[in-house]
């Protein structure tokens, strides 16, 4: 029986951790794409931890919630290149659980289908300019490496998508013998779902899986210091920010592109309770 | 002329108690204060017109704004020539003044920057730029009533002109509704040669403290200072228009000229 259900959809990981709940930012996010998309099906992958922590309305909020397979309960980031076999999606949006769309990205969907697999290039700041700030990303210019980013990626089911997460699967795995070969990589930190997809891109071909040139195809990177402001406080300690509708406006500027608010706390109680008055009609 | 209507969470009227100070002292002109009949505004005022609320805005759930109502401001001021300005413009200079030595109806702000450079927006992603009616200055003529009035228009009839301008948020925004009129009274053209010629400079950040010499601003936050040339400002943090430090600031700079 084929493992997809729909012809397409977003998914996202959500794996909680001590410090954070991303079953909950899954489930605005989720409730967010409702509301903002008409193509809106939505799919989470959870540990068992995290299905265990959902309450029924989020569990009927989403369309699909996927187990993680025992193997990854101990090292979940591994699991990241299996999406592949995993999405119920023929056609698959990725996103981080950490972002918020403010308009419809349907027509995105056209675009993507130029490609298997399409890997965001570059990120955006508030200012809808691509940044320019580079601390983040000395990984990638030491070793000339893609700028591509899997906050919001696509993907479909082809022989060339399964051939890049059949290689990003390699790249995971022997990353220990890749990671000698990098310069100015923390050989103790597990390395990134960025950074594995970016040599991925490499191996591949960075023209099969990115489409520059669809530079709105993009999303809006709130670690601060993409935005030229200090590392030492959040965003949202730092700028003016405010919401009218499903619009967030950052330093009175509209936002329209996808925002990655990174700061988990962005995702308030009363900000999913907006979003549960507007989807499911209660909250 | 300058609007204010306090709210739950903000005091606008306070707010507009300092920064008329500022106006009235690098202008020298009069101020007149529009604001509603529960305000007890603390600034001598040239006038006080109290007019009753014209509805809440809100935003994130359950801030609220008042912002309707600005196109009265032509009937309603007892000036030849008038700058409206709202609240949160702080006057630093008197360049503004220098405009009444040209000829117009009325000068409205098109454009805007901060920190990062010029800001540059569109009231929605296939829409038209908008203006920024923060700062607009009028005369008392024909072109003039008209553009109020047909603010008027667009504010009775948001959602139509909202429609049809394309625009995203469901809040009515007098930045939308001038950009809206500028742009039919033009005959579909922004004339922004006849706007002020120079842009507004906005803090977004939030703000701990002011300070200034004859040449600089320096705004600091947190860990971080930003110094930038000493100019007429646009200030969104509120909380800090309602602090000591703003107070005393405005003190300093009326008792130092």
């Amino acid at each position: 029986m084929s493992q997809h259900k729909e012809q397409q959809g977003f998914l996202t990981f959500a794996i909680n951790t001590p410090e954070v709940d991303y079953g909950r930012l899954a489930y605005l996010q989720c409730l967010n794409v409702k509301a903002t998309q008409q193509e809106n099906r939505y799919a989470v992958v959870v540990d068992e931890a995290t299905y265990n922590s959902f309450n029924n309305r989020q569990l009927d909020a989403f369309d699909y919630v996927i187990r993680l397979p025992g193997e990854f309960e101990q090292n979940p980031f591994m699991a990241e290149p299996y999406v592949f076999s995993m999405t119920p999606f023929k056609e698959t949006i990725k996103l981080e659980s950490d972002l918020l769309f403010t308009r419809s990205i349907d027509h995105w969907w056209t675009a993507f289908r130029l490609r298997d697999v399409c890997l965001g290039n570059g990120a955006k700041n508030v200012m809808d300019t691509p940044s320019a700030v580079r601390k983040y990303r000395q990984l990638f210019d030491a070793n000339q490496l893609p700028d591509v980013y899997t906050g919001l990626m696509y993907f479909r089911y082809t022989t060339t998508a399964m051939q890049f997460f059949e290689l990003a699967r390699f790249v995971f795995q022997e990353w220990n013998f890749i990671k000698t070969y990098l310069e100015g990589v923390d050989l103790e930190l597990n390395p990134t779902t960025d950074v594995v997809y970016a040599l991925t891109a490499l191996i591949l071909g960075e023209e099969a899986v990115t489409m520059p040139s669809m530079d709105f195809i993009n999303f809006v990177h709130m670690k601060s210091g993409f935005n030229g402001w200090s590392d030492a406080r959040s965003w949202l300690d730092t700028v003016m920010h405010e919401r009218d509708g499903d619009i967030i406006r950052i330093n009175n500027l509209n936002q329209y592109d996808p925002v990655h608010y990174h700061d988990k706390t962005y995702a308030t109680q009363e900000l999913i309770e907006y979003y549960e008055q507007r989807v499911l009609g209660t909250s | 002329m300058v609007f204010a209507f306090n709210t739950e969470t903000v005091d606008y009227v306070q707010i507009a108690d300092c920064t008329s100070q500022l106006a009235s002292h690098y202008l020298n002109l009069p101020v007149t204060l529009i604001t509603d009949h529960a305000a007890d505004p603390k600034f001598r005022y040239d006038n006080i017109i109290t007019i009753d609320p014209q509805g809440d805005n809100f935003r994130d759930g359950n801030i609220q704004w008042r912002n309707f109502g600005r196109h009265y401001a032509y009937t309603l001021s007892p000036y030849q020539d008038t700058i409206l300005l709202d609240c949160d413009y702080v006057v630093l200079d008197s360049s503004l003044t220098r405009l009444f030595d040209t000829e117009f109806d009325y000068k409205l702000m098109h454009h805007n920057t901060n920190y990062m450079g010029a800001v540059y927006e569109r009231m929605g992603e296939t829409s038209l730029p908008f203006i920024w009616a923060t700062v607009v200055l009028f005369r008392k003529s024909k072109k003039a009533e008209l553009l109020f009035d047909l603010v008027g228009k667009i504010e009775r009839n948001y959602d139509y002109y909202r429609a049809l301008y394309n625009i995203r948020e469901g809040n009515y925004r007098n930045d939308y509704a001038f950009a809206i009129a500028n742009t039919i009274l033009n005959g579909y053209n922004s004339n922004e040669s006849q706007g002020i010629p120079w842009p507004m400079f906005t803090i977004d950040e939030r703000i701990d403290q002011l300070l200034y010499d004859d040449n600089f601003l320096y705004i600091k936050h947190d860990d971080d200072a930003r110094v930038v040339a000493r100019q007429n400002t646009h200030i969104m943090d509120k909380q800090y228009l309602q602090s000591p430090d703003f107070e005393q600031l405005v003190e300093a700079l009326v008792e130092s000229a």
